[in-house]
């Protein structure tokens, strides 16, 4: 570390002016979509221009490298970094244009099904050796082979394929170089006039050739990511970890004298701006720091604390910002975060680091991979530089895998004519089980037959130069270059199962309160004339409160999701692993299916996570964490992911003292990811309204806390009253 | 840990009961009467009905369930005629929705102890550990000692919450038990003690002398409530009163809200603070803040 006593790196820095207006820019900015139409005329030209060149992943890497030449650059007053989409409008003729290769052009030009970007590039290649070194790398690749030979005749139009792409970015690099100098030529501002030059200096350099500063890091870093995204067609690549890349440039530009701190973050801000410019809302990019490297040295440093300082200066969906906690982690670093979360920042996420890199070890992956991995979008984990790793794939809907079972058809359906006899809660176990292991087995075939037409009919070289080791074996990422060819499942729904099957089990087959039909009946019926049997389903125990029924069957429950995606391989032959997040997906999937055995509507959202459902968690947050690491995490490398609420303080440090203790303890025993929600006061009213949802909002009332729909309805006033008053 | 007691709620997270991350385990039985209190649940000693009343879905089944005309649903919503109940459960084994509950319940020290080992890592990452409440923890005297007794053998910080109501001899020897006192102190003149809590306070001053004198981890808490005890006989006894310690505990003043009064209401009876009280605010304390510092006595509002 670099002593800098005036420097509390642990405290709040408030952004500059700079970043001050460019944020201003980037929330109106965010009301419009970014528009890649000029992307997608280029793309056409390139298709119909070379659609008879005998290679079709050579197509390719030139629709690539056409795709970046066709982009006009643009650089926005007070920007450091260059590189986005222009929001210049097509003219009429170039729309009709794009219209017409639409209608007639495109549809015969091959699909790329299955999963898109979700990882993070080789960064520290792009740094190392810049463009330039990597296709003199493809040269000496390809003086080696000997074309005569079909296998290596393919290989050598994959190299042409990267070649044609890599020549498209330096191409658009020089046209932002261009730009930046006119730009300054015309600038009557000499401060701007000399960024603008520095700008044009840094694109005519990276990313063509290595990287010498931390400025020059940073423009690499971006302009090489918004070429994925640009030429691949694809969004969603994650920036991988900058505390580690970027730390050698930042340490010695720092001593040098050639940087200071907020310098530095001012760049930072500036990467996740860009982010958010050319990401449409309702995905998620990132990036993640901390964690440990392969040597088992606790990574934090000064970039790690300025990464989260920057969440505080940019207040945006992105980016997604994951910090990697080790019990070696400074107790600082935890607090900063806290600090930020406490303010209803809903970044950073927090990362089980140990958790984590156990279970991709576990997958295989050599310890140096292990301890390099990144979010792919939410909390699926993917290794950085090596993946090819399908994602979310598929979202499996566990409750409507239960109703099977069962008989209840989903929303639309026609209800089987009989119930199905099950004579004992085994039966009924066993047929899930069974009903499972059919919905994977179907899952990971509709998968393996993306992989294969991908392998048929797609390609990425441009993607593919910075995929290990796409490059080494002469095989593009859609080929089986790259080392991990994982399948990610996810299965939504686990608490609302977990819930279902304890109400069965107690109210069906112990008490016998209920019968299969009756139960059957009211779900079909959305409780519509069952109240009762609703309450009696409500009343139930639930997972989330620390209590041995629910949490032992969702040990039960995911170990057999765990064991039924061990069956089965990728198609490259890869494993499949499980994961319990679900995005937007418990929306959807909760709308399509009817009301379920633990109480739930038909339509309403399945549990948010692999946390309790909705309002079920009445304990507070230490035992809700008893219950949801009362199953091993390590394994579900898919993804976890584990909402806390919390009320907001009048001072939001305040709050920082409840949020440190718990984080810390979820991480250090075993937790996977947690994400932490400060409740604002529309909750606490929606609360009023709808009680049964609500019933984990904890209150502070004075001298103890309590739950807000436990209250009586003068004491919620009172509540809601001061409340205002917190947030006036 | 084959003691038992009557106990009314365990609570995990809390976060106002002592330092860090705690388990507050709130015993029934309380020997004073404050006209404030705001957990009145705890001041019997026999388990009780509580009705949720926005929980309620006004079905009728507890009415149907109670032999003794406990229940009764009119327009007016789900009223409560407890003076016959005799705590049977018929009427909360009814409720389908959990909107009825018996409030307090005979639990071990074993089986109290299990649930507040549960969060053992949270305490050790916040300083946390548990607290005993109620109610009057030293109401149940022998339980208590037994509770802490457990709870020092699982290595946990335990602070108890009480109103020192009770012989010296208690207090002296749990003492070795307790790594943190929280005594309330309601007023420093017997008479308005009496007339506010409806017990005299000899007892109570006479305890926290000699706990002060110990030396013994110590917080003074005061409830301030307006029309009540915050009045100028209190803040000059507390002037008096409070540099005679020595050493001189920390002070937290407690302010007055009305949320207490809803309980009432749920346990059939009625509050006894009235409506028209407004919330106490930390300005309101101010002044008394600033008077006791001025006489060297260091206070804040929690």
């Amino acid at each position: 570390m670099i002593p800098e006593a005036s420097c509390d790196l642990g405290a709040l820095m408030e952004p500059t002016s700079r970043i001050k207006r460019l944020r201003k820019r980037v929330v109106e900015a965010a009301l419009t979509p970014p528009d890649s139409s000029e992307a997608a005329l280029a793309a056409a030209r390139s298709w119909l221009a070379h659609g008879g060149y005998p290679s079709h992943i050579w197509r390719r890497g030139r629709l690539a490298g056409d795709i970046l030449r066709g982009l006009t650059p643009v650089i926005d007053e007070d920007e450091l970094l260059v590189g986005k989409f222009s929001r210049r409008p097509l003219t009429a003729e170039e729309a009709e244009e794009l219209a017409n290769w639409r209608r007639y052009g495109e549809p015969a030009t091959s699909k790329a099904y299955g999963q898109r970007a979700h990882m993070a590039i080789d960064y520290e290649r792009v740094l190392r050796e810049g463009i330039e070194g990597v296709l003199s790398q493809i040269a000496r690749y390809r003086a080696r082979l000997d074309t005569s030979r079909p296998d290596q005749q393919e290989q050598d139009f994959f190299y042409q394929g990267c070649e044609e792409a890599l020549k498209g970015a330096l191409d658009l690099s020089d046209k932002y170089a261009d730009l930046a100098e006119q730009q300054a030529a015309l600038s009557k501002s000499p401060r701007r006039a000399k960024e603008l030059r520095a700008i044009a200096e840094r694109c005519r350099k990276v990313p063509r050739k290595p990287a010498e500063s931390f400025t020059e890091a940073c423009q690499a870093v971006h302009f090489i990511t918004f070429c994925m995204c640009a030429g691949n067609q694809m969004l969603l690549f994650q920036l991988g970890r900058p505390d580690r890349y970027l730390w050698p440039y930042y340490k010695r530009d720092l001593e040098a004298g050639k940087l200071t701190r907020t310098e530095a973050l001012e760049y930072l801000d500036c990467l996740g701006f860009l982010l958010n410019e050319y990401t449409p809302r309702g995905l998620a990019v990132g990036y993640m720091v901390g964690g440990r490297d392969e040597w088992g040295n606790d990574v934090a440093n000064e970039l790690t604390y300025l990464a989260l300082q920057s969440i505080h200066h940019t207040r945006l969906a992105y980016p997604g910002i994951g910090l990697c906690w080790t019990p070696d982690t400074p107790d600082e670093l935890l607090e900063l975060a806290s600090r930020l979360l406490a303010r209803g920042y809903s970044h950073p996420a927090l990362f089980g680091d140990e958790t984590i890199s156990q279970g991709l070890a576990r997958l295989g992956l050599p310890w140096r991979d292990a301890c390099l991995y990144t979010h792919s979008t939410c909390v699926e984990i993917t290794p950085i530089a090596i993946s090819n790793v399908y994602v979310a794939s598929p979202y499996y809907n566990l409750i409507q895998c239960l109703h099977d079972v069962l008989g209840v058809p989903p929303v639309g359906g026609q209800p089987d004519p009989e119930a199905p006899e099950i004579g004992s809660f085994e039966v009924l176990f066993e047929r899930l089980r069974a009903r499972i292991a059919q919905a994977v087995a179907q899952g990971t075939a509709e998968n393996n037959m993306a992989m294969a037409s991908r392998a048929q009919a797609g390609g990425f070289p441009l993607l593919s130069c910075f995929v290990n080791d796409c490059l080494a074996l002469g095989k593009d990422i859609d080929q089986g270059g790259a080392r991990a060819n994982w399948l990610e499942a996810s299965f939504v729904g686990l608490a609302n199962l977990v819930d279902s099957l304890v109400a069965i089990r107690r109210l069906v087959f112990e008490d016998k309160k209920l019968t299969l039909k009756q139960l059957r009946e009211a779900l079909v019926a959305d409780f519509e004339g069952y109240a009762e049997v609703q309450a009696l389903l409500a009343g139930q125990p639930k997972y989330g409160n620390d209590e041995p029924e629910p949490d032992e069957l969702a040990r039960e429950l995911t170990a057999l999701l765990l064991a039924e995606c061990e069956k089965h391989r990728s198609y490259w032959g890869d494993a499949v692993v499980p994961g319990f997040f679900c995005w937007i997906m418990h929306e959807q999937l909760g709308r399509q299916t009817l009301a379920s055995p633990d109480g739930r509507r038909c339509g309403f959202p399945f549990a948010d996570g692999s946390g309790p459902a909705q309002g079920r968690e009445a304990k507070g947050p230490t035992a809700m964490v008893c219950s949801v690491t009362g199953w091993e995490h390590a394994p579900m490398i898919g993804g976890i992911a584990v909402n806390f609420k919390f009320q907001p303080t009048k001072d939001p440090d305040a709050l920082v003292g409840q949020l440190h203790p718990v984080l810390k303890t979820f991480l250090a025993i075993g937790g996977f990811e947690a994400q932490v929600n400060v409740v604002r006061r529309e909750e606490l009213l929606d609360a009023q309204l709808h009680p049964e949802l609500h019933r984990d909002l904890v209150v502070r009332v004075a001298g103890y806390s309590d739950y807000f729909v436990g209250l009586s309805p003068e004491m919620q006033a009172e509540v809601l009253m001061r409340s205002e008053l917190n947030e006036g | 840990m084959n003691e038992k007691g009557i106990v009314f709620n365990i609570q995990r997270f809390s976060i106002h009961d002592g330092p860090g991350i705690r388990t507050t385990v709130f015993l029934k039985g309380c020997p004073l009467r404050c006209e404030w209190c705001h957990n009145p649940e705890g001041l019997e000693y026999a388990p009780q009905i509580r009705l949720a009343v926005n929980l309620c879905q006004l079905c009728g089944r507890c009415v149907a369930a109670c032999e003794r005309g406990c229940h009764e649903i009119t327009e007016a919503g789900h009223q409560l005629h407890l003076e016959s109940c005799v705590r049977c459960g018929a009427c909360v084994e009814a409720c389908l929705v959990g909107a009825l509950e018996l409030v307090g319940k005979e639990q071990s020290v074993e089986e109290v102890i299990s649930v507040v080992a549960r969060d053992k890592p949270f305490y050790e990452h916040s300083g946390g550990g548990m607290t005993l409440s109620g109610g009057e923890p030293l109401a149940q005297y022998e339980f208590s000692k037994a509770l802490l007794g457990a709870a020092r053998a699982e290595g946990l910080h335990t602070a108890i919450e009480t109103s020192a109501m009770a012989p010296w001899e208690k207090l002296e020897k749990l003492a070795p038990l307790v790594d943190l006192w929280l005594v309330d102190l309601k007023h420093t003149d017997s008479a308005r003690h009496k007339a506010l809590c409806g017990v005299p306070n000899e007892l109570i001053l006479d305890n926290i002398r000699k706990l002060a004198a110990t030396g013994w981890p110590m917080v003074l808490r005061v409830p301030w409530v307006p029309q009540r005890n915050a009045e100028e006989s209190f803040l000059e006894g507390l002037k008096k009163f409070l540099p005679t310690l020595d050493p001189v505990p920390e002070v937290e003043f407690m302010l007055y809200h009305r949320l207490g009064n809803g309980k009432w209401l749920g346990l059939g009876g009625e509050p006894v603070m009235p409506d028209d009280i407004p919330n106490a605010t930390a300005e309101d304390v101010l002044p008394w803040i600033e008077q006791l510092a001025s006489g060297g006595v260091h206070s804040k509002t929690s």
